[in-house]
């Protein structure tokens, strides 16, 4: 799972429909891939983020990134090449995510995020 | 403003245009076309068919630009004479040029004559025999000929074509020489469509399949009926092998996708989709794929995807599923300890829920503007009422039809957001049907449809049953004593009547 995927993401269950990001990423194993800085993609993608979660991941895992996004712009190529490399470049391996409204632990394995609920979850909610 | 002749491939009728209008969305280009000309373009009778089409841009530079994406386009033209006969191509020719003129245009280039045909096919001597016919001409004073030339010569060489057009089936199996062809056209080839990139991109050089992988031919044209190009965010939410995203990757797109079935993702270590991704050389391309259920789509409510491109399961070849309590299981939670590798339990999932949950996933995370792109099933009875709908999305086209039996068929249909999803609004259990669409849609069962042995009221099955009945009857009689033997000729009689009753009923 890379990050841009993680910030894309938010708890599947429908009660924590609007509130169930970001999910809070625990990692036992990441990568650091080295990929070219994609221009158009980082431009497009920029004011799609959550950035919220963005503060979190940098914390997290210690990527420094400048987060008052009112003072650079899009001309900023610097800010827009370490954005892409948090973004595009790491990727977590093995882990697991936590919904902040509900807790729910959703397992990351050999880099793919279960998001399946289980079947007793859905049936509360139906229930519900 | 300069015309060009498309020369479209043969296949795929319906989708032609639709894919051409797309690309010039594109990259932004005006593109002109006589509105009665569709009628041939789209037409499946063989009389009046074609795949010639006459279009306006801008410049030259612009019907480069739709050749390099579009891939149902097999060459472009600019016509310098059209007529009946090839006789009076050059009649043509010099009534609409200056003679100095074509004298001139080719000095310090270089040219090749090539000769092909829509519906015939010609020798090596009838094709010199027919160039021959074009020999009288000024416009050979100045140029060379070169059959082979290299990638440097390219720019300043022209490839002449002479086309004829005798339609597809007029032609006949026996080779007619009397029949005269509709249309000949001479002119130079200005580009030839995107067909390379289906041999690129073919199934069986793929080393991870699945039986539902969709051909490139197909991908390459939902990804451009997608509008994907360079810098996109593009999703495909049931991405089974990876068809659809690895031809948007190659388009430039980062790419995500999502999946029910584990298996379908990450089948073996060193065969799966991303080892796809990698032997084409797109793994920075790709973000990643993610298990999760349509029915729960694990997105943000946020604008994010420039398009989605998918081929959702119907349950003939992959059926559909959902997370979901059995009915005929007691309801156990699962203990506490054995949550986390635990598997959970699918139900079906019918296919007008799929498309509703498809529609409302693609009202919540396009991008206004952005284009959800997918195949529907349908049968020679499909209505446009039996499409799915959503006030956030507006149907772009559903015309797009690839037959597959004279049952069934698919439709590539492509919707484009227009407005902004709002939660109090645009709620998927605040609309009505109304707003949703699926009318009493034919692909709610479309198993009986396709697999129609199952259907139990076909008149084939019938028959088989009530001769299984007679036999049986048959044989009861024979093997009774003589007082049944009077009842079951009666049977027998009644069976004879049935049989009158079942001819007449067939009649």
């Amino acid at each position: 799972m890379k990050i841009l995927t993680h910030n894309m993401m938010a708890c599947t269950k429908k009660q924590c429909m609007g509130k169930g990001f970001p999910l809070k990423v625990e990692s036992t194993e990441q990568i650091v891939l080295e990929q070219e800085f994609n221009y158009e993609f980082t431009k497009n993608i920029y004011p799609k983020l959550d950035w919220l979660g963005i503060a979190e991941i940098s914390i997290k895992f210690n990527i420094p990134i400048q987060l008052d996004t009112t003072k650079h712009s899009l001309e900023d190529e610097e800010f827009l090449k370490t954005l892409h490399n948090l973004l595009c470049n790491l990727k977590v391996i093995t882990g697991s995510l936590t919904c902040p409204n509900c807790q729910r632990v959703y397992p990351i394995d050999k880099g793919i995020p279960n998001m399946l609920l289980r079947e007793d979850e859905i049936y509360q909610e139906i229930k519900e | 403003m300069p015309k060009y002749l498309i020369n479209f491939v043969q296949q795929y009728a319906s989708f032609r245009i639709h894919e051409l209008e797309s690309v010039a969305r594109l990259f932004n280009i005006d593109i002109q076309y006589n509105k009665e000309d569709l009628e041939f373009i789209e037409s499946l009778d063989p009389e009046i068919e074609t795949p010639f089409l006459y279009v306006t841009v801008n410049s030259e530079e612009d019907i480069k630009k739709i050749c390099t994406r579009s891939v149902l386009i097999k060459s472009v033209y600019s016509i310098w004479a059209e007529t009946q006969l090839l006789d009076e191509i050059l009649n043509e020719l010099h009534s609409k040029f200056d003679k100095q003129f074509l004298s001139n245009y080719m000095i310090n280039k270089t040219f090749k004559i090539e000769v092909e045909s829509y519906g015939s096919k010609y020798n090596q001597k009838e094709k010199l025999e027919m160039m021959q016919k074009l020999k009288d001409s000024p416009l050979w004073d100045s140029g060379k000929c070169l059959m082979h030339p290299t990638e440097e010569q390219m720019d300043k060489h022209i490839l002449w074509y002479i086309l004829t057009d005798f339609g597809v089936e007029r032609q006949g199996l026996v080779k007619d020489f009397t029949l005269l062809p509709r249309k000949v056209y001479f002119g130079q080839r200005i580009a030839k469509g995107n067909r390379d990139d289906i041999i690129k991109y073919n199934l069986s050089d793929r080393k991870y399949l699945g039986t539902t992988s969709m051909d490139p031919e197909l991908s390459l044209v939902s990804a451009n009926m997608g509008l994907v190009k360079k810098g996109h965010f593009v999703l495909d939410p049931f991405v089974g092998t990876g068809s659809f995203i690895l031809v948007a990757s190659h388009f430039g797109a980062q790419t995500v996708g999502c999946d029910i079935d584990i298996k379908a993702m990450r089948k073996e270590e060193d065969c799966n989709l991303e080892t796809n991704f990698k032997d084409h050389g797109l793994t920075s391309q790709f973000l990643g794929t993610i298990l999760c259920d349509n029915s729960c789509p694990p997105w943000r409510v946020n604008s994010m995807f420039d398009s989605i491109i998918t081929d959702p399961p119907y349950g003939i070849r992959a059926g559909a599923r959902k997370i979901g309590f059995k009915e005929n299981r007691k309801f156990v939670p699962v203990p506490e300890g054995l949550r986390r590798d635990h598997i959970p339990q699918c139900i079906d999932y019918s296919v007008p829920d799929v498309m509703a949950d498809l529609l409302e996933l693609a009202a919540k995370t396009l991008i206004v503007g952005g284009r959800l792109v997918y195949w529907l099933p349908t049968t020679p009875d499909y209505k446009e009422t039996d499409l799915p709908r959503h006030p956030c999305l507006r149907l772009i086209t559903a015309s797009c039809l690839q037959i597959l039996t004279n049952r069934w068929g698919r439709r590539l249909v492509t919707m484009e957001k227009i407005i902004e999803y709002n939660d109090s609004i645009h709620n998927k259990s605040l609309l009505v049907q109304e707003d949703l669409g699926q009318f009493d849609p034919q692909h709610k069962d479309l198993r009986a449809v396709v697999f129609w042995k199952k259907m139990g009221t076909n008149e084939k099955t019938k028959k088989k049953e009530q001769k299984k009945k007679s036999v049986e009857n048959h044989l009861k009689s024979k093997n009774n004593n003589d007082v049944i033997n009077n009842n079951s000729n009666d049977t027998n009689s009644n069976n004879n009547c049935n049989n009158e009753n079942n001819i007449e009923n067939q009649k």
